[in-house]
Parts: structure tokens; C-alpha cells; sequence
């Protein structure tokens, strides 16, 4: 086995092993453990039938399979970017309710207690 | 007790403020000479005595456990002196010390009188306002996008003094917890069909609050921020 592959598939075992670790604490759903499970099996199986890679070229009018797993991997991270993104604003958006609530409930209770 | 004293009971004045400790005293103390019992500054996170600062000059406090920016501070104080007091009018004033309270009389008239249901004041309309070139520059840029943009026409959108009447700030929605803010506020006026109106303000412009305040880099920024926003929607 080549170097790259030792690497690419040591590294697939850790990444999905985190995977499974996230799913089994139920950090993650069902649907995110399927899909980061595919895209590492996809990984480890274009790094040992590298041909697979031509053919899904070959299938989208590419002439290299190094093209569409360049082309598919850009747009995977983008539209992951994109929902971390969406993620964080609506994180950054929970905490500042969180702030303007606490801070009301906060003044109440302070209030209530001086007059008690 | 005549009129005027009666419709200053009925207008709070809010006060985002962030490690204000110098001025907040002083800003508070300044309101309260003029009238303005009720006096409510929203601490946003502050590091430093703005808080008891605030308290002690008479002014009643709600605190941000964590700084989450002047728009989410204005969030939450309209929210509570919406719900608490419901006055006629809610004003909106810097803690730096850089707005006068004898404005706060022309603001608040059209709203008192039913001619507005927001009004706006303008640092640009009565030429008092000694406001540096570059500012000017930027500030008048910003006019002109969102005057475009929320179909108003405006002369000074980005000045943080201005008073609200019941319908205004019981239906405006502040989506921006930073500077941005403003443009939130001016982007509600058409949909609610708020009533406005600008009045001339002076800004004093200290060493103090050129200090504190917005740096004209940062409301270049900001205006990136808002076209970019803008865009996406």
C-alpha cells in the first residue's frame, strides 16, 4: 500500500470514529453521521479504485477524475461554509435574546428584593 | 405643573452605554437638570463603574451580562420601557456626552402634537453641527444609500438622537445588534408607515467622544456591512 493511501485511510478511520464518538453523545443527527460516514468511504474508495474518479469525470463531460474531486470537494466546502455561517448567526442571534432577557429578569428580580 | 413638565414625565430617555464611567454621570445628571426623571441606560457589558455611575446620578439601570453592542442595548431598553412604562415617547441619547439635552424638547414636540410618529434629528439641517470633512464625507454617503435604499429622504441617517412615539417603537424591529443599527430603524419606515420627521440637533464633537465614538474607518465599514446585507436580501 502507498503512502497516500496508509495516510488517507488512517485518517478516514480517525475522522469517521469522531463521527461515531458526536453521534453516540447525540451532538450530531442521524442525517450529519450519514453524510460525513459517505463522504470518508467515498474518500477512502476513490483513494484505492482511483478509475471511479474518471468515470464520475467522464459522466459530468470532465476529462480528469483530479478535476471532479477538486470541482465536488470546493463546492461540499462552500456549502458547508455556508451553513456554518447560518449556524453562527443564529447563534450570535440567541445570545443577544439571551442577554436582553437575562438582563430584564435580572433588573425585575433586583427590584422585587429592594421592595421585599 | 404645567404642560411641559407633565409630557417629561411621560418620555423616557435611554442610554446605551459602554465603559462610559467618565461621562455617563454627567450625561444622566445633565437630562435630570432638564427634566428628565426618567432616565434609562442599558449597560452593555461594561468593564468599568458605568453602572454605578449611572445609578448613582438618579438613572434607572438594566445591565448586558455581556457586550453585545449598542443595537441589541437599544433592543432591550425599548423593549423595557415598552413594556413597563409605555410613555408617549422614547428617546434615544449617546452616553459620550455629544448630544444636548435641549434638543430633546424639538424631538419629542411633532411626536406630542401627532405629527410624527418618529422623529429624527439632524446635525446637517441648521449648520451649528463643526463636523470633520472626512466624517462629513462618509456621513453624507451613507445618507444618500439609505435614502435610496428605504425609500426615505433624510439628511442625517446615522445620528443616534431621536424619539420614538408609541406606534414607532412598539413596531420597529432592530435585526442589527451593532452600529447597523440605524439603518434598521429607517429600514422600518416605509413597511410600518411611520410617520417622520428631522429636526435640526447639535452634536458637540470632544476629544472625548471623537475618542469613544465611531472611528470613520469603522462606518465605512459598517456601510459595507449594511450594502452586503442589503444585497443578500
Amino acid at each position: 500500500m502507498t503512502l497516500i493511501k496508509t495516510i488517507t485511510v488512517l485518517f478516514a478511520f480517525f475522522a469517521v470514529s469522531r463521527v461515531l464518538l458526536r453521534f453516540k453523545e447525540k451532538t450530531i443527527s442521524f442525517g450529519s453521521f450519514l453524510l460525513w460516514t459517505t463522504i470518508w468511504g467515498a474518500v477512502v474508495l476513490v483513494v484505492f479504485n482511483p478509475g471511479i474518479a474518471d468515470q464520475t469525470a467522464a459522466l459530468f463531460g470532465l476529462q480528469r477524475g483530479t478535476d471532479t474531486m477538486f470541482f465536488f470537494a470546493a463546492v461540499l466546502l462552500f456549502y458547508l461554509l455556508f451553513r456554518l455561517y447560518v449556524k453562527l448567526d443564529i447563534l450570535d442571534k440567541d445570545i443577544t435574546r439571551l442577554a436582553t432577557n437575562t438582563s430584564k429578569q435580572l433588573h425585575g428580580f433586583s427590584n422585587r428584593t429592594r421592595k421585599e | 405643573m404645567n404642560s411641559s413638565e407633565t409630557e417629561k414625565r411621560d418620555i423616557w430617555v435611554l442610554i446605551p452605554a459602554y465603559n462610559e464611567e467618565k461621562k455617563i454621570f454627567q450625561v444622566v445628571a445633565d437630562l435630570q437638570r432638564y427634566g428628565y426623571a426618567n432616565v434609562l441606560v442599558v449597560n452593555d457589558g461594561s468593564k468599568d463603574q458605568t453602572s454605578g455611575q449611572a445609578k448613582s446620578a438618579g438613572a434607572e439601570v438594566l445591565e448586558h451580562v455581556m457586550n453585545r453592542g449598542q443595537g441589541a442595548a437599544l433592543r432591550t431598553g425599548i423593549e423595557y420601557i415598552a413594556d413597563i412604562y409605555g410613555p408617549t415617547a422614547i428617546v434615544t441619547f449617546d452616553a459620550d456626552g455629544q448630544h444636548q439635552p435641549e434638543d430633546i424638547e424639538k424631538l419629542v414636540r411633532p411626536i406630542f402634537k401627532n405629527e410624527a410618529d418618529i422623529v429624527f434629528g439632524s446635525r446637517f439641517l441648521d449648520g451649528k453641527t463643526r463636523v470633520p470633512i472626512l466624517r462629513r464625507i462618509v456621513l453624507k454617503l451613507g445618507v444618500l444609500f439609505t435614502n435610496t435604499v428605504s425609500n426615505v429622504r433624510l439628511t442625517d441617517t446615522h445620528n443616534g438622537l431621536r424619539a420614538m412615539g408609541r406606534k414607532a417603537y412598539s413596531s420597529i424591529e432592530i435585526v442589527h445588534r451593532g452600529m447597523e443599527h440605524a439603518s434598521d430603524i429607517i429600514d422600518n419606515i416605509t413597511p410600518k408607515q411611520l410617520r417622520y420627521q428631522e429636526v435640526p440637533v447639535t452634536i458637540i464633537y470632544s476629544d472625548y467622544s471623537r475618542q469613544k465614538g465611531q472611528r470613520t474607518s469603522n462606518f465605512i465599514k459598517i456601510g459595507i456591512k449594511v450594502i452586503l446585507k442589503k444585497l443578500l436580501q
